[in-house]
């Protein structure tokens, strides 16, 4: 991602105090279009800092923007541009799923939606179509995240929070919504994710702040991270089933830049790995193939996390 | 149907929620139910010896029995109380809140919900006068003057503003439906017991009372007395509900919406 454009979210020195106890203490962070995710332990302030973006939480001190608009003076422009999906979302019980879309799409878009559209967001939340015209009541805890998930793509957002999404959803259902987020994204929707289970955002995100204790420990591209870690082993899977090229194809473009790479790269079943010191250049030939995903090596994001969370100080290598 | 409909309509979106709401209150048991209790009360305070004269009608009948009813009464209260406890912390109870208020400003929804709140009122009060006037019209063939009519309907709808206003205000405040409903309840209840202990000041029925006479006056004795007790009076009656919601929409910007 390009990173001289104007970030989509600006915050500065966001505070937040409960009962003269900090729990957002002094935040600054810039937010490009991209996969951003907030990773940290339970109440670290993850959720806090998205509700303070969305204007639903008055900061102590500070400010956030989001397209240069603070959401607590937003009167609904801009709101309109954004979805969100809260931690253990609800929803009004004697509603049906696909009312209730209609709703919220009629909240965030004035072009009107007919039944064909609201029934494809109900179609990609992969809630069983004999349920579609059921009061959300009789869903299941699982379904009900599906619905949410769906809700906060409605109605064409520009930026989509989401606040623990695949907390709930049955393990191959979490592999579907990995896909279908990151086929959003390829769409052009800024995702901010907030969540504590590594292995979601390893495969989601392109950068991370790491949070606790109401502070930020690190942040950057992820690819950085695992740099700047001391990680230098990297993988490449797909992320769509367009075959417009294949994986020995990427390998074998990227095998002409030998200067990369400490080790040549090796294709596996699914994925490239390669080990380099140079991730940065890695990135920018990636990013020209939008069908794949490049990434630390599986498992690396929970190495730098135990590292960060643990304390250890965050110091660039440039 | 691929065409997609642009609404150029101002308002789309506060239109559409409002008619969301609107449903969502109109058509539930609950505010059904007020209905025809309301209409209940109502009928039975419509029945009187059918040979009566028009101004006995507009002074005994729906001044001083049907109005002196409603002023004695307490009950008719309770259901402005029912229709309005959970209009803002059900959605918190079902934690719907946090999707529609970061989809539009918690200003526009109070608002709009406020609107719902009015509007519920208004029916319920147009279901206690319309029984009356419909009961009365069939027995004695007599309408009670409109413009009497209408200071009678005003003075009721203000005090079930007021009462739904409180009950409003605790709702967004406190984002607890039991406590909205308990509040205002106990309010009510003790209203007697506060004029019976000369705190009137602080029962809101002491003003009606006072505001309900100052009309009487008016109207049938064509006199208007002002005293600083009854200018205040109105001032308090009137003005009230409408503090009561400015200080809501004041707090409620302050508070944070969060449901863990």
């Amino acid at each position: 991602m390009p990173s001289i454009k104007e970030p989509i979210i600006k915050i500065q020195g966001l505070t937040k105090e409960y009962y003269n106890k900090v729990v957002i203490d002094n935040v600054n962070l810039e937010i490009q279009d991209s996969c951003f995710a907030f990773l940290g332990p339970n109440g670290a302030g993850k959720t806090t800092i998205m509700l303070m973006l969305l204007g639903l939480v008055k900061p102590s001190n500070g400010k956030a923007s989001i397209f240069g608009t603070d959401m607590l003076k937003s009167l609904g422009k801009m709101r309109r541009r954004i979805g969100f999906l809260p931690e253990n979302v609800g929803f009004y019980p004697n509603l049906t799923g696909r009312k209730f879309l209609k709703l919220i799409t009629g909240l965030r878009s004035k072009v009107l939606k007919n039944d064909n559209q609201i029934e494809s967001y109900l179609e990609w939340s992969g809630i069983k179509k004999s349920y579609w015209d059921k009061a959300i009541k009789t869903y299941s805890r699982g379904m009900r995240q599906r619905l949410g998930l769906a809700q906060a793509f409605a109605g064409k957002p520009k930026i989509v929070f989401l606040d623990e999404p695949l907390s709930n959803i049955d393990p191959i259902g979490r592999e579907e919504f990995i896909q279908k987020i990151r086929l959003k994204r390829e769409e052009g929707i800024t995702v901010i994710i907030s969540s504590h289970i590594v292995l979601e955002i390893e495969q989601l995100a392109d950068y991370i702040a790491f949070i606790d204790d109401g502070k930020i420990k690190a942040s950057d591209k992820i690819y950085k991270l695992a740099q700047n870690y001391g990680f230098d082993e990297y993988e490449i899977t797909r992320i769509n089933n367009n075959e417009s090229m294949s994986l020995k194809e990427l390998n074998e473009l990227l095998s002409t830049e030998k200067d990369l790479f400490s080790d040549l790269p090796k294709v596996l079943s699914e994925k490239i790995i390669f080990r380099t010191n140079n991730p940065e250049k890695v990135d920018k030939i990636i990013l020209d193939y939008k069908d794949f995903n490049y990434t630390p090596l599986s498992g690396t994001l929970n190495k730098i996390y135990k590292k960060v969370i643990k304390g250890e100080s965050y110091e660039q290598k440039e | 149907m691929n065409r997609k409909n642009e609404i150029n309509s101002s308002l789309f979106y506060e239109k559409n929620l409002f008619s969301f709401y609107l449903k969502k209150r109109i058509l539930s048991i609950k505010f059904i139910l007020c209905i025809l209790f309301t209409i209940l009360i109502s009928s039975s305070q419509s029945f009187f010896a059918r040979t009566i004269s028009s101004q006995n009608l507009e002074e005994y009948i729906f001044w001083q029995k049907f109005l002196g009813a409603f002023s004695l009464a307490i009950f008719p209260l309770y259901f402005p109380i029912i229709i309005t406890a959970d209009i803002v912390s059900g959605e918190f109870s079902n934690r719907s809140a946090m999707i529609i208020y970061s989809t539009e400003s918690r200003t526009k929804v109070l608002s709009i919900k406020l609107l719902i709140m009015i509007t519920s009122i208004l029916i319920l009060n147009l279901f206690y006068f319309l029984p009356f006037l419909i009961i009365t019209f069939i027995r004695t063939s007599i309408f009670v003057s409109i413009h009497i009519f209408l200071i009678g309907f005003l003075i009721v709808f203000i005090e079930f503003l007021f009462i739904s206003s409180l009950t409003f205000m605790i709702s967004a405040l406190t984002r607890n439906t039991l406590v909205s409903f308990i509040v205002p309840f106990f309010y009510i209840s003790i209203a007697s017991f506060l004029e019976f202990y000369e705190l009137e000041l602080l029962s809101y029925n002491s003003y009606k009372i006072k505001v309900i006479s100052f009309f009487e006056n008016f109207l049938f004795n064509e006199q208007i007395i002002f005293s600083i007790v009854k200018n205040i009076s109105i001032i308090i009656f009137f003005g009230l509900p409408i503090l009561i919601m400015l200080i809501t929409f004041y707090c409620f910007k302050q508070l944070d919406i969060r449901i863990d």
